[in-house]
């Protein structure tokens, strides 16, 4: 096999010109290749561990209060936590995401910003973390850990451009009226301690503020937590299975309020349920439930339903229009948990709710709910806990509702769109994938592979017809050659491989001088610093420079496939002349 | 901003005898449940630093029985035709140019205003709104002159959460009880705005503020002026609350 | 012993529309250890003659045994691998491979073979090329030699493997008088060393004082033996 390879290497410096040529386009479409990949590559490491990370997570877990989209806050935040620690294995990093908006006034200038919270020292950010950090966060005055500084009044970082729009320096302070997670406006004033250039326009938009002072601003409590952004080992493999399993762990539970129900100076335990208004469970109610008593005549409007069994109205005195409270224990802090409730209907024995129970409508529900979380729970035996089989049982709404997993990103939308029109009371939690929540990310790495694969057919059609061509004329002018080693007795296979190890030598000879090539133009091209303050293109940049991103794998798997083109495409002329009569070979002159 | 609208319009003589702060929010909250259908044009000046004057015209129909209300824009020329629809829980937005209508959330912005879908809906004072006392237990009210005005200037705080702001400042004249201005503030105690009725119109016996102006505290300069005219209290037909009607209106 | 023997051995080839009858019948038997002439002018089938009996041209009808071995009924595999064992060639053009110097090019039909050590390969090449006097020009490739130094290294490709039979077609064309005699003296040289088989084909007159035997041929028939 040796001599092979020796007479091989040896032909195809004989014909050097034609092999440099071949070479050269070879060489030229695999640079090309390589540096397609790597660009697609890179941009897609930018979007995946710079951009998606940031923007949605690669699982992100939102938490929709009151229909709006904009007020992400869950009460028992540790919770929610566990199971995510249970659900996802090793997640690298859970970040509280927050981002408002609000009107900020500098120096007698006003603009628009969006508050954002981050934690630069919070768990997970480690040394490799806290670099890119600083790397996408580049400090020009001040410091960025100083978001951390207590004895600042709502330290804040933001970018050079912004703080020319705001007419501000460090130090100085920036007023900023927003809307907090109740609705209400408010102001505050944040000191600069940080003026940055971030590494992309991306970044450049919100103003910085540690995630603690943001949520105290926001009035969130020290249970609550805003939407949650999962960043995981290997996102591509394991964004949507995690995100799959957290959401089957996050079925909620049917929420019951345990409390003390007074009415006349006198007490009784009593468990409180939600009744969910939508049409199904209204139909439910319609159709599973009697009433022996109500306020109005015909029907029961569940909006406002607060309906007691008939045992717990023969216990109590309470019948339709009198007005009972509530007061329960919380699960945080001290403050105890409480309602006034006007009892709309009783319901007659049969329907299912036969106890200490009074089914509250979702809006009344929710609001007591959320407003103190209560220290029962439906796992916990209390006044009264419904059968699962009750016709009824559907009707009652869990501790928060959890969103379907959407598949797409119009399924997204989808789900957003109905959470603000049906106004949901329960606080409702989805669970999504970057694939869901940043296909449009994901589209475009789709394309920027499409832009390679493209290169890969190029590359393809410049190998077959330079290896045909030359091949034929290779072996027209060596026919004579071909006859006399077929005469001195090489088989059939030897002469076809020949020729075969000779068109892969030259294809990976080529393919490796075009992958040197392509990392020499790399290298070049992210020496060079773009100027993309203004075009949000800039954000694929990194620190102004094209990221490239060559992986070992992808250079080999190219050079294989070069490589490997090349043999095919030779696989037939060098049949043809290998299976040449010696004879007549012989007697071939050009 | 069209929050202020909604109340302005039901701000009348108030019927209170001591100057006790709940009975004023009560009586407040009496005179508007005691509105009736409303039917006015409204002109809106908006001047905003740096970005000059933005003049907003529209007609709007309010449907007492159920907080219904219609809006459609009349002016400026980019504005006119679109228009707002509110028929129970549903809360439509109709754009002119592309002939939709589109479902909004109740927090969603009116004509890229300050005004939210939620600041029409009706809520009661006494419900939102209690009254300030100081370390003594006295109610926060006091006399002072405002112009050539002796007004009760008096204290609210938040009851409730889900108010746009935690603390107000009313200030309503002795002689006639008619609220002449009103200060709003941010839990952290920020001056956010101020509203100041200027001028009034006499409607079924109530005094209407038909020209108010509302000043920006936190961002000095921005200031709106909103003027009423052409009142009308009769009954509105049902028609006028359907999807039908404002494509029509809008043509 | 016969080291070749032919019987009504025919060969036709298609010529454009046309069929020609290079060989029309030929009855031959080569005794082992023969230095063998074969005489003809152009065209009459000498070259048909040796391709067929070197086994890389098959024969339209006939038997052609060569070592014994009846060759018109081999595979190209079988075929290829009896050329390479049992038989050397020296062509007219000498055929070198024009990428490999002297050494390489005698050493290539071992290689070929796949039986021999590199060492042994190694030796017996420097052993031939050394009987053909070309000792100094053991790294020179083809294009650096002369016709007759090329045509020396054929020799020594040819003998390299210990071929039964070595077929020379016109050897001594290509070179001048001086050299062919050179070569025809070595080719002798080999025969007697060796005790190889050689059949050259010529249609040159003087050459034919070398043969111990002479077969003439004319329009595909052998016309005389002696």
């Amino acid at each position: 096999m040796n001599f092979l390879f020796t007479i091989s290497i040896r032909n195809l410096f004989r014909q050097r010109r034609r092999s440099i040529l071949l070479g050269s386009a070879i060489a030229i479409g695999t640079a090309v290749l390589v540096l397609a990949n790597a660009f697609a590559h890179g941009i897609s490491e930018v979007l995946f561990n710079e951009i998606v990370s940031y923007v949605s997570g690669h699982v992100s877990v939102s938490f929709t209060k009151g229909g709006n989209a904009n007020n992400q806050v869950f009460h028992d935040g540790a919770r929610i936590r566990e199971i995510i620690n249970k659900r996802v294995p090793n997640v690298k990093r859970v970040d509280e995401a927050i981002g408002v908006f609000a009107r900020a006034i500098g120096n007698a200038k006003a603009d628009n910003v969006i508050l954002v919270g981050m934690d630069p020292s919070g768990d997970g950010v480690d040394e490799k973390e806290a670099e890119k950090l600083a790397k996408n966060f580049k400090e020009l005055e001040g410091h960025f850990a100083d978001l951390a500084d207590t004895t600042v009044e709502n330290p804040v970082c933001l970018a050079q451009e912004k703080a020319k729009t705001l007419n501000v320096k460090l130090h100085d302070v920036v007023r900023v009226r927003f809307t907090d997670i109740r609705g209400q406006t408010q102001a505050a004033r944040l000191t600069i301690v940080c003026i940055m250039k971030p590494s992309n326009v991306f970044m450049a938009a919100p103003v910085y503020l540690h995630i603690k002072t943001v949520k105290r601003l926001l009035g969130y409590s020290s249970n609550d937590v805003p939407q949650l952004y999962l960043s995981i080992e290997n996102p591509r493999k394991d964004a949507k299975r995690f995100a799959d399993s957290l959401h089957a762990g996050l079925n909620p539970p049917l929420a019951v309020i345990d409390g003390q129900l007074s009415v006349h100076g006198s007490g009784v335990e009593v468990t409180l349920l939600s009744l969910r208004t939508d049409s199904a469970s209204l139909a439910l109610v319609d159709s599973a439930m009697k009433f022996s008593a109500r306020t109005a005549a015909d029907s029961v409007n569940p909006k406002k339903a607060v309906i007691i069994s008939e045992s717990l109205s023969k216990i109590t005195g309470l019948q339709p229009d009198d007005t009972c409270t509530i007061s329960y224990e919380g699960k945080f802090g001290d403050e105890p948990g409480g309602a006034r409730l006007i009892v709309t209907a009783i319901a007659a024995a049969g329907s299912g709710i036969d106890g200490q129970v009074v089914l509250v409508n979702e809006r009344d529900f929710y609001k007591t709910f959320y407003d103190v979380w209560p220290k029962s729970t439906v796992a916990v035996n209390g006044p009264f806990r419904p059968d699962t089989e009750i016709g009824i049982y559907k009707a009652f709404g869990g501790e928060w509702l959890l969103a379907p997993r959407s598949r797409t990103t119009r399924d997204v939308m989808k789900l957003y769109r109905e959470i603000a029109q049906k106004g949901w009371k329960a606080i409702v939690v989805d669970v999504g994938s970057m694939y869901e929540t940043a296909s449009m990310v994901l589209n475009l790495e789709y394309a920027l592979n499409m832009i390679t694969a493209a290169c890969v057919m190029v590359l393809f059609f410049i190998i077959l017809i330079g290896v045909v061509n030359t091949l034929r004329m290779t072996i027209r002018e060596r026919t004579r050659e071909i006859g006399t080693i077929r005469a001195i007795g090489m088989q059939c296979v030897d002469v076809r491989n020949s020729f075969l190890i000779e068109t892969g030598l030259l294809a990976l000879i080529s393919a490796l001088s075009g992958t040197a090539l392509a990392f020499v133009t790399m290298f070049g091209l992210s020496q060079l610093t773009f100027k993309t303050d203004a075009n949000p293109l800039g954000m694929l940049l990194v620190d102004g420079h094209i990221f490239f991103a060559p992986t070992v794998l992808a250079v080999c798997f190219f050079i294989m496939l070069i490589v490997g083109i090349a043999v095919v495409t030779a696989y037939f002329p060098a049949r043809h002349a290998a299976k040449l009569s010696a004879a007549e070979a012989l007697r071939h002159f050009e | 901003m069209l929050r202020i609208l909604g109340c302005i319009l039901l701000v009348g003589t108030v019927a209170f005898g001591a100057p006790k702060i709940d009975s004023l929010l009560s009586g407040y909250d009496d005179l508007y449940r005691q509105v009736s259908d409303i039917r006015a044009v409204v002109h809106l000046t908006q001047q905003k630093v740096n970005q000059g004057t933005k003049k907003l015209e529209m007609n709007y129909y309010r449907r007492d029985s159920d907080e219904s209300f219609l809006i459609i824009m009349t002016g400026p020329e980019a504005e006119k035709g679109n228009g707002y629809l509110r028929v129970g829980d549903n809360f439509w937005m109709y754009r002119k140019n592309t002939r939709t209508f589109q479902h909004i959330n109740r927090d969603e912005s009116i004509g890229g205003s300050d005004a939210q879908g939620d600041d029409f809906e009706g809520r009661l004072l006494t419900e939102m709104y209690a009254p300030v006392k100081d370390s003594a237990g006295n109610e926060m009210i006091s006399e002072e002159m405002l112009g050539k005005f002796s007004v009760w200037r008096f204290e609210v705080i938040a009851k409730v959460n889900d108010v746009d702001y935690p603390k107000k400042i009313y200030w309503i004249r002795k002689d006639k009880p008619v609220l002449l201005k009103e200060a709003s503030y941010s839990s952290s105690g920020t001056l956010m705005q101020t509203l100041y009725y200027l001028t009034f119109t006499e409607i079924k016996e109530r005094l209407v503020p038909v020209k108010t102006l509302i000043v920006d505290e936190f961002e000095k300069g921005n200031k709106t002026i909103l003027e009423i005219s052409g009142i009308s209290t009769d009954k509105l037909s049902n028609d006028i609350f359907t999807k039908a009607y404002l494509e029509n209106l809008s043509k | 012993m016969d080291i070749i023997d032919i019987k009504g051995l025919k060969k036709n080839y298609a010529l454009g529309s046309t069929t020609v009858h290079a060989l029309r019948g030929v009855d031959l038997t080569i005794a082992k250890g023969d230095f063998m002439s074969i005489i003809g002018p152009s065209g009459s089938g000498k070259t048909t003659l040796l391709n067929v009996i070197g086994c890389i041209d098959n024969a339209t009808e006939g038997s052609v045994k060569v070592s014994g071995r009846e060759i018109t009924k081999l595979n190209d595999r079988e075929i290829t691998s009896m050329r390479l064992h049992h038989i050397g060639f020296i062509f007219q053009t000498f055929n070198l491979i024009p990428v490999l110097d002297t050494l390489e090019n005698v050493e290539f039909p071992l290689l070929l073979m796949r039986k021999l050590s590199k060492q042994d390969i190694r030796k017996r090449a420097e052993k031939l090329i050394e009987e053909v006097g070309l000792r100094e020009y053991i790294k020179h490739r083809p294009a650096e030699l002369s016709g007759g130094q090329r045509q020396r290294v054929a020799i020594a490709r040819a003998l390299v493997t210990n071929p039964d039979i070595v077929l020379a077609d016109e050897p001594t064309a290509n070179l001048d008088s001086v050299t062919g005699e050179q070569i025809l003296n070595l080719m002798k040289e080999m025969n007697r060393i060796e005790n190889t088989t050689f059949i050259f084909s010529t249609h040159d007159a003087n050459v034919l004082k070398y043969a111990r035997s002479v077969v003439k041929i004319r329009d595909g028939l052998i016309v005389k033996e002696a």
